[in-house]
Formats: C-alpha cells, sequence, structure tokens
C-alpha cells in the first residue's frame, strides 16, 4: 500500500446518564469541535461515516438524522451499525482507496431505551429469544465459563471492576467517576449470577467524533498525526458460539489480522496501552489471553501481580494509570465499566486510546479493542485497531 | 484509485409477496449467496469478508445480520453492517468497493435478504424515519415522499397524468421478460390508469410491491477479478450524498441532489456525455414516475426533457439508452435487496448474462439507489467492462 491514514482530530460531548440534547445536537457539537481543532472548515470534509443503531435512536434509519449533523450534508456518507471502529474502517477505505482525503466518523447517543428488551430482539427470534436472553446474560455465562475452567474467581470481577473505577476517576470525559473499591463492588446486588450490578457496564449518553486524513492531509494539518497501523475484523455464529464462549474465534481472527498488518510480534513488548470494550468486568480477563498479554488461564495471575516480559524486561501492570511509566496501561479510561455509550463507544475508546498516546511521551502505540457486544455474544462482531505516533 | 475492484458473480432468488413468502431470511441469503459463490467457482472459505445490507426495523428485529450465520460468520471473517435505508444495498456495495480499492481485502461478499413478513405494517415502521418532532406526527409514508416530487414536476413541466402510467407501463412490460420479477403481469398504461388513486398523483400500479427475495454479489480485486470471471465488471466510479433530514423547507423540485452526485461520478469515471456513453441504466423508482425525474438529474436529458425521452423509446427494450429492463423497483421492490439488485442488474447485462432482458452489447452501465427519508440518500455507480 501506498497510502496510508491518520488521526489528526478528536472531540468528546459528555459522557452522562441523560443527555441534555438530540442526539443530532450532540453529534453536530463533537464533530464541529473535532474540526476546529483540526483548524478546518467541513468543506474540506470528503467522507462522513456514522456509527449507530436505529434502536438506540428510536428511530428508523437514524442516520438522516445524524449524518448531515456530522458534516455529511452534500458529502458521501454512509452509516455503519458494527460499532465505531468498524465505521473507522469504513472512513479508512474510503481514504485508502483515494476516494476521499478528510473523513469525519462520528456517533451520538441521546435516547433513553430499555437496553433489555433491545438486546433480546437481536437474538434469533426461533430458539433464542424465547428464553428472555439479553446481553447481561449473555455476559454472565462468559463470566461462568471463565469460573468453570479455573481462570478466574468471583474476587477477581470484583478487583478488575474496581481498578477500572478507579482509573475513571481521573478521566474528566467519564459518565461514572465514582471510584468504588473491590469492597463496594463485591457487596453491590447480584444481577445475573455471577454479575453484580457494579460489575455491569451503565448505558451512557454523548457523542464521540474524529477525523481521518490520508498521508499529505495529516501531515498538512498536524504536527502529530497518529497513523492507523492496523485494523481488521471477525465475526462470531448466533448458534456456534454457544460451545465455548471463550473461544471468541471472531475476535482472535480480527487480533490476529490486526497485529500482522501492523507488524505487531509480541504485544507485551510492542504495546503502551489497550482500550477495551468490556461492558461486563469478567470480560477484560477473557481478552488478556487472547490478546497476548497472558498464558492460558493466567489472567488471574496477571491481573493480581503483573509479569515479566522476556522481551521488554518490563511488568505488565493493568493499573495502568498509576504505572504508565514502566507498564502497559489496560483501560485508562476507566473502560465501559464507567462509560458505555451504544452508538459511539467505539469512537469514545478510539480517542480515549489518542489522549493517552499524547499525554505520554514514552508511549509509542495502543490498541482499541471493539465489538457489538452491547447486544450480547452470540453473533457479535468485532474490530481491532492499531494506532501509532510514527510511521513503521 | 489505488487498485481497481470488480463484479465478477450475481445471485439472485426469484422474488414474491412478503406475504407469501414461506422461507426465511438465511434460507433467501443462502440459496442467493450459495448461486453466487457457484457462478464464481468459489466455496464460501475463499470470502474475505462480508457486507450485509438491511433496514432493521422491516425486518422486526435488531441487527440481523447478527443471526445469519451460514454466511462468513461460521468462519469469524469480517462482517460489514451497513443501513442507510433503502440505498442501503448502494452503500453496502460502495463499502466492498472501497475496501478492495484500499487493498484490505481481495474478495467481498455483498448480500441483502429482507423478507417484509416480521412486521404488520412497513409504513409504520417508515413513518418513524421522518423527523420525530416535526413531520412525523403527519403520518408520513412512503407513497407521501414520492407524491411530493411527482406533483411538483406536474406543475413545472405542464405533465399529464398519462405519463406517469406510460413510464409505468414500460417498466411493468420489461418485468414479464425477467424470470426473478415479483409482479409479471404488464397491465397496459390504460390499465395503470384505471388503477385506484393511492395518493395523488400516484396510483396503485405506479407503486411498487413488497417483496421478499434475495441477492448476493462478489467483488473481487483485479488480479483476483481476472483470474476467475471471463467477464469481470469493473466498478470505474462510485460515491453517495446526503440531503438534510428535515424536509418541510424543501421544495421538491427534480433530485437536486442526485444531479450533483452525477456530475460527481462522471468527472471521476471521465464520462462527458452519459446521454452518448452510458449504454444500460438501472435507476431506483419504487414510483414510477421517479424514473422520468432521475433522467433528468444524472444528465440523460435536459430539464424537462424526460417525457420526450419516453415518448422516442431511448430508454425502451430497442432504444440507445434502456433503462430497468429489470422491470425496475416498481414490480420488484426488496427494500435493501432492490437497492443491491440495481448494480447486479447492470452487472448482468454487461456479462451478457441478463437472461430474457438481455439488452444488445452494452459496456457501460449506471446503478443508481435511492433512500431515506424523503430520499435523504442516493448513491450512483458506473459500471464498464
Amino acid at each position: 500500500m501506498t497510502r496510508k491514514v491518520g488521526i489528526v482530530s478528536y472531540a468528546l460531548e459528555g459522557f452522562y446518564g441523560e443527555a441534555k440534547m438530540s442526539s443530532d445536537e450532540l453529534v453536530f457539537t463533537a464533530v464541529s469541535s473535532a474540526l476546529r481543532k483540526a483548524g478546518i472548515g467541513r468543506d474540506r470534509i470528503d467522507a462522513v461515516a456514522v456509527s449507530s443503531v436505529d434502536a438506540y435512536d428510536g428511530i428508523t434509519i437514524s442516520n438522516g438524522l445524524t449524518a448531515p449533523a456530522a458534516g455529511g450534508y452534500e458529502k458521501d456518507a454512509t452509516r455503519i451499525q458494527g460499532g465505531g471502529v468498524a465505521a473507522i474502517l469504513s472512513a479508512y477505505a474510503s481514504i485508502m482507496s483515494g476516494s476521499a482525503e478528510l473523513a469525519v466518523v462520528a456517533g451520538g447517543d441521546a435516547v433513553q431505551y430499555d437496553d433489555d428488551a433491545i438486546s433480546n430482539a437481536s437474538y434469533d427470534v426461533h430458539f433464542n429469544r424465547g428464553s428472555g436472553i439479553n446481553n447481561i446474560q449473555s455476559y454472565a455465562l462468559v463470566a461462568t465459563s471463565l469460573l468453570d475452567q479455573g481462570v478466574a474467581t468471583e474476587d477477581d470481577f470484583a478487583l478488575l471492576a474496581a481498578k477500572n473505577y478507579r482509573a475513571g476517576t481521573t478521566n474528566r470525559h467519564a459518565h461514572i467517576k465514582s471510584g468504588y473499591s473491590r469492597k463496594d463492588v463485591a457487596s453491590s446486588p447480584m444481577v445475573a449470577w455471577p454479575l453484580r450490578s457494579l460489575e455491569i457496564a451503565p448505558v451512557s449518553k454523548g457523542a464521540a467524533a474524529l477525523v481521518l486524513a490520508s498521508e499529505k492531509a495529516a501531515k498538512e494539518l498536524t504536527r502529530n498525526p497518529l497513523w492507523i497501523t492496523g485494523i481488521a475484523g471477525g465475526s462470531n455464529t448466533c448458534s456456534g458460539s454457544w460451545r465455548d464462549l471463550l473461544e471468541m474465534k471472531g475476535l482472535r481472527k480480527a487480533i490476529g489480522a490486526a497485529y500482522d498488518m501492523a507488524g505487531v510480534g509480541n504485544p507485551i513488548a510492542d504495546i503502551d496501552v489497550f482500550e477495551l470494550y468490556t461492558p461486563a468486568a469478567p470480560l477484560e480477563l477473557a481478552y488478556y489471553e487472547l490478546l497476548g498479554l497472558c498464558e492460558k488461564g493466567k489472567a488471574s495471575t496477571l491481573l493480581k501481580n503483573g509479569i515479566k516480559s522476556s522481551g521488554r524486561e518490563i511488568e505488565v501492570h493493568p493499573y495502568g494509570i498509576k504505572v504508565h511509566d514502566r507498564g502497559i496501561a489496560i483501560n485508562p479510561s476507566g473502560g465501559a465499566l464507567c462509560t458505555n455509550p451504544g452508538n459511539c463507544g467505539g469512537i469514545y475508546r478510539a480517542a480515549s486510546v489518542l489522549e493517552y498516546l499524547e499525554k505520554h511521551d514514552q508511549a509509542r502505540r495502543g490498541v482499541v479493542q471493539d465489538s457489538d457486544i452491547n447486544l450480547g455474544f452470540m453473533g457479535e462482531t468485532y474490530h481491532v485497531m492499531i494506532l501509532e505516533k510514527e510511521t513503521r | 484509485m489505488e487498485k481497481k475492484a470488480a463484479i465478477i458473480s450475481v445471485g439472485m432468488t426469484k422474488f414474491t409477496s412478503c406475504r407469501r413468502e414461506t422461507r426465511s431470511r438465511a434460507e433467501l441469503a443462502f440459496a442467493a449467496v450459495k448461486e453466487a459463490l457457484t457462478n464464481a467457482g468459489l466455496e464460501l472459505k475463499d470470502i474475505d469478508a462480508s457486507v450485509y445490507t438491511s433496514v432493521d426495523g422491516f425486518e422486526a428485529t435488531v441487527r440481523p445480520a447478527r443471526t445469519l450465520e451460514a454466511l462468513g460468520q461460521g468462519l469469524n471473517i469480517p462482517l460489514i453492517d451497513v443501513n442507510t435505508g433503502g440505498s442501503a444495498g448502494g452503500s453496502g456495495i460502495k463499502e466492498a468497493v472501497h475496501l478492495i480499492e484500499a487493498g484490505v481485502h481481495d474478495i467481498v461478499l455483498v448480500y441483502g435478504s429482507p423478507t417484509f413478513n416480521s412486521v404488520v405494517d412497513n409504513q409504520q415502521v417508515l413513518n418513524t424515519a421522518s423527523p420525530p418532532i416535526f413531520e412525523k406526527p403527519f403520518g408520513i409514508g412512503a407513497v407521501h415522499m414520492g407524491a411530493f416530487y411527482l406533483t411538483r414536476y406536474m406543475r413545472d413541466h405542464d405533465l399529464p397524468e398519462e405519463s406517469w402510467a406510460d413510464v409505468a407501463a414500460k417498466n411493468h412490460r420489461a418485468a414479464v421478460r425477467n424470470p426473478y420479477a415479483h409482479l409479471r403481469k404488464g397491465p397496459t398504461s390504460a390499465e395503470i390508469m384505471a388503477s385506484p388513486m393511492i395518493t395523488s398523483p400516484i396510483r396503485l400500479l405506479e407503486c411498487c410491491p413488497t417483496s421478499s427475495g434475495a441477492v448476493a454479489m462478489i467483488f473481487a480485486s483485479e488480479k483476483r477479478a481476472k483470474e476467475l470471471c471471463d467477464t469481470p465488471v469493473w466498478v470505474r466510479a462510485m460515491s453517495s450524498i446526503s440531503d438534510t433530514f428535515l424536509s418541510g423547507f424543501k421544495t421538491y423540485r427534480g433530485f437536486d441532489k442526485l444531479k450533483i452526485l452525477a456530475q460527481k461520478v462522471y468527472k471521476a469515471a471521465g464520462i462527458k456525455n452519459p446521454r452518448k456513453e452510458i449504454d444500460v441504466a438501472e435507476l431506483f423508482n419504487p414510483f414510477a414516475g421517479f424514473e422520468l425525474l432521475e433522467y433528468e438529474a444524472v444528465g440523460f436529458c435536459e430539464e424537462g426533457g424526460a417525457r420526450r425521452l419516453l415518448e422516442e423509446h431511448v430508454t425502451d427494450v430497442g432504444g440507445d439508452l434502456p433503462v430497468n429492463m429489470s422491470g425496475g423497483v416498481v414490480c420488484t421492490n426488496s427494500g435493501i435487496s432492490a437497492s443491491v439488485i440495481r448494480h447486479a442488474e447492470v452487472a448482468l447485462q454487461l456479462m451478457g448474462k441478463a437472461e430474457g432482458r438481455q439488452v444488445k452489447s452494452p459496456s457501460v452501465g449506471l446503478a443508481h439507489s435511492w433512500g431515506g427519508n424523503l430520499g435523504q440518500f442516493h448513491t450512483l455507480a458506473v459500471l464498464t467492462l
């Protein structure tokens, strides 16, 4: 490939439990801010990719509302439903194909909705939906698998949630900044065994926007663009993945392809920050192994003690933001437990990695892991993106 | 453009009424995808990524792609889920083309398989696409959206109502020759004029049916296309355009945004005189009369000249520029499939595989899709041999 794509600007609006603006107003606010930061007007934008799901907006073809607000009037505009990083992939492909030089990726969440009902409606109507299954129950099934296979304990789940809540206290954009302790989490009400209420993400409102640019445009607009050096997807079957929920073959495929594309051989040595989509605390433990951060079954050890990496001689410590000088930050934003907008979550996670890389000179490369598991497991899709400060 | 993308194969089911459909979304999708793969000499494992297009509400579910497991997810390949309303098929194809041109993938499957049989009244679903506070309460549905444009056109160009019936009859005659079309009875202009008025000036037989069925297309990079297909159809240029959401202040004077899009796409494709250079077209016409407005927007004639083009049979079988030889959307509206089909039909024409409806040796085709509240979105593609 002769072209490459950078992210030259980002902006976040929110996040909170109840929006004070409509979704188009939120998107407009975030996109306007991102364009101002990039020093460009809407006229420079060639393409717009909106990330949303109709049900989360309460109307059908809801990108009709948000695409113009994202700068899409009389532009090449589309809407992707599989999460924010899937929308970033759309804009990335537009630029790499030569169809666009500058593209906006945006999403907004404003409408109050019944998360359980929307999740249930995404399951197969004949075999699954009637059981009443929803996203939280599917997270509980994954958590149960972690317990069954001896990967983690219920106490680990609380410890992990507390780690994320602590990180959220330092994130000005976070929806939940309460900093709940391990004890708070462990004593919160049981929702779907083994998940307690403070181990499950809230539903957040707000908006997120990015401006993507070709190499030429990026170098014109900023001295420090962050390049997308890896981006890939994968998916799971709606019934096949019941067989082993921890297999997550689609996520494995996405991680492997993104790492290959970016030339990541040893993630412990090569990556400085991860933002993972973990709408229930135990999922983060399931992902450590898949991301190559620990050996099979060692996620709990990683959480509690960190591990030594022969490649880098550093301590891998998921309490990242406190020890970033020598460790890898995992969900320094506080993750989805602190901020979980359904439409723009993947864009928010990308912005969080961008912000981390901007603030930490020694950090060079970050991973954004995204999916549509806000609707639940089984039939889910994944996308993984790698962002870098320098050209490799 | 870094790389070229081509259509190498098409698969399609026969379309029928949503009320008569007995096949599920997955069965329909499987049939279309299997045919497309077989035609290309490929297996499912050869696909790098799949693009699914839908409007969730029409299927009474959320993200129907999540439950279509036979079609790629079984191999854990990337799934791109695109929804831009009626234009989602065009938008999905644009995603596939960009992914190939960008060098991300070599072989991409695009498909849609709406049944429309899961909801009681699709118009209620569509009504929620209107601006919720200012416009939705008027009860606007699809046919009203069409009537605004056609009413204005009749006033501006002193067009007789019979012209809408004439263009509808042209489409219905074409559908008789298309074995996949839903409505194949071929009513005459007089019969169409005698059909009930739905929303002035649109009569029943000028309205699309609600069809059920699936279509699949396989796109490939230049190298793979040349290996796999004797007659690859190249995507020479493709783009989309968005209008505003609020519609109350629009003038409805033709499809002005399509005109802007056409100029952009023609420039990218190097087309200077579309009337002369384009050999065959599929234009999105859920209401038959749209086709006349689209002739003007895509530059087939000057403003107000569409009726003459129709009367001179330029866009009919045997004309210089046959349009909607499939019978168009007015004879088969399978929602999202309908916007994929516009591209599939043009590709089949260029490949010389449009059984029953083949026109003579076309080499350049135009495919259009339309969707969203009052036609907020258009996509347009120039396809060539």
